[in-house]
């Protein structure tokens, strides 16, 4: 997730609490929210914290805690309100990507000799989408069992299928033209594989 | 449960010569819902049909529970079939001029049982597949899912112990893939039954717990996707994503 885009997710949730909203919890907020497809970590969170306020997006005030120490809380101010709104209407830029790891570098540089041990980096990164493939169905499961209107978490479940569905999809792409590059460097088997 | 040592399947010989099936080998635990995928050719049906007695093993024995299918008589096959095991297909295979209550009792009706019994077991699987309101319509009148859950209906009406899909949802759109999927994933939590799927879409293979990949008759990678090993995945991702 790009820094503006977190910047912009944790202006969002501050906004939505104008009592004020303390780091732990929106931590737990973006978790709940977004905890299946970024992670979030607290030198993260706190590092756009400071930039939004250094922006004079949000405003933030010490709250004393009886018996323990105080803590701060962010409010959103009328120009961060203004940010996020100009923000939330602007039209996504971002280029669609393939696969947003290091996948795609290591195929540009794997030498031929080493096509053996791209295939095995094919095949573990498959195991990975399927993992994350099997969370997602079981997290569409329980939304869909409870019964509530999670109207925006569902539509982003479903994208981040299309999305493993296609990079999955690729996958068995680059497997098998790799096969058949390696293929063709060996003698030819006595019985080919043929289509049923 | 079902369990393949060493089995290889040729069609044909000299040059139609096909290897469907490279000495594999296979343990399936009763319960599992396992997902066998691999492109075109790879030898998934087979597998399937290996499990049903459709067909025989070149090489190699197939058991389910403790019995060798390979010598087992023909008689003794299509019995076992239609005692302990369920068919999903792609295309429903649903007899047209039968309603969805009629279609499903069919396999009770051939094993004789009373008119009561069979009427108990068609209400309880429909219920199940929640198609009874729907229970006097004919095929032609349901649509695409719920022929498919009319279908489900029918291959567990006789309690099987195994329930073989091949490509279950691949004529349905995505919101009836998912009804279906959520069934054939209740029929092994909740009913007990030994699930094995033949799909090419990877978002159906994550309602089981296991993905076999086939790639010329032999098995490439066998893939836990149940939620412990899908913890270790996602922190590895995680924090991979942190570096980039």
């Amino acid at each position: 997730m790009a820094t503006d885009v977190v910047q912009y997710a944790l202006l969002g949730l501050i906004s939505v609490r104008p009592e004020g909203a303390h780091g732990y919890q929106l931590k737990v907020k973006f978790d709940a929210l977004y905890g299946d497809f970024w992670s979030l970590n607290y030198g993260q969170l706190y590092r756009t914290l400071d930039r939004l306020e250094r922006a004079g997006l949000v405003q933030c005030t010490e709250e004393v805690q009886s018996g323990r120490p105080s803590r701060k809380v962010y409010r959103i101010t009328a120009s961060g309100q203004h940010s996020l709104d100009d923000w939330l209407l602007l039209p996504p830029t971002d280029e669609p990507r393939p696969l947003r790891d290091d996948l795609s570098v290591k195929l540009l540089f794997l030498t031929e000799a080493r096509r053996e041990e791209t295939l095995a980096l094919v095949r573990s990164q498959r195991a990975i989408y399927l993992h994350h493939l099997a969370r997602l169905t079981k997290r569409r499961t329980v939304l869909e069992e409870s019964g509530q209107d999670m109207f925006v978490t569902r539509l982003l479940l479903l994208q981040a299928d299309m999305r493993v569905r296609a990079d999955l999809a690729w996958l068995d792409l680059v497997e098998k033209e790799l096969l058949q590059r390696i293929e063709g460097k060996k003698a030819p088997r006595p019985t080919p594989p043929k289509h049923r | 449960m079902i369990r393949f040592d060493n089995v290889s399947k040729v069609f044909g010989e000299g040059q139609t010569r096909v290897d469907a099936l490279r000495g594999l080998s296979l343990q399936i635990p009763a319960r599992q819902f396992c997902t066998i995928m691999g492109p075109s050719g790879s030898g998934k049906s087979t597998v399937l049909h290996l499990v049903a007695r459709l067909t025989k093993p070149t090489e190699g024995e197939i058991y389910l529970g403790d019995r060798p299918l390979s010598g087992m008589a023909e008689r003794d096959a299509a019995m076992m079939r239609r005692r302990e095991i369920g068919f999903v297909f792609q295309f429903f295979h649903l007899i047209p001029y039968l309603s969805a209550e009629e279609n499903v009792s069919l396999p009770l009706l051939l094993d004789g049982l009373s008119s009561a019994s069979v009427r108990q077991q068609t209400e309880r699987v429909l219920t199940l597949v929640d198609l009874l309101h729907r229970r006097r319509h004919k095929p032609s009148e349901l649509s695409g899912g719920e022929m498919q859950r009319v279908a489900i209906a029918r291959a567990l009406v006789t309690s099987p112990r195994v329930i073989l899909a091949d490509e279950p949802t691949g004529n349905l759109d995505s919101t009836a893939s998912h009804a279906i999927m959520r069934l054939l994933r209740r029929s092994s939590d909740e009913l007990g039954v030994t699930v094995l799927m033949v799909t090419h879409d990877p978002v159906c293979a994550s309602y089981g717990e296991r993905v076999v990949r086939l790639m010329d008759g032999q098995v490439v990678e066998d893939i836990d996707v149940t939620e412990g090993a899908s913890e270790e995945v996602s922190k590895h991702v995680a924090h991979r994503r942190q570096d980039g």
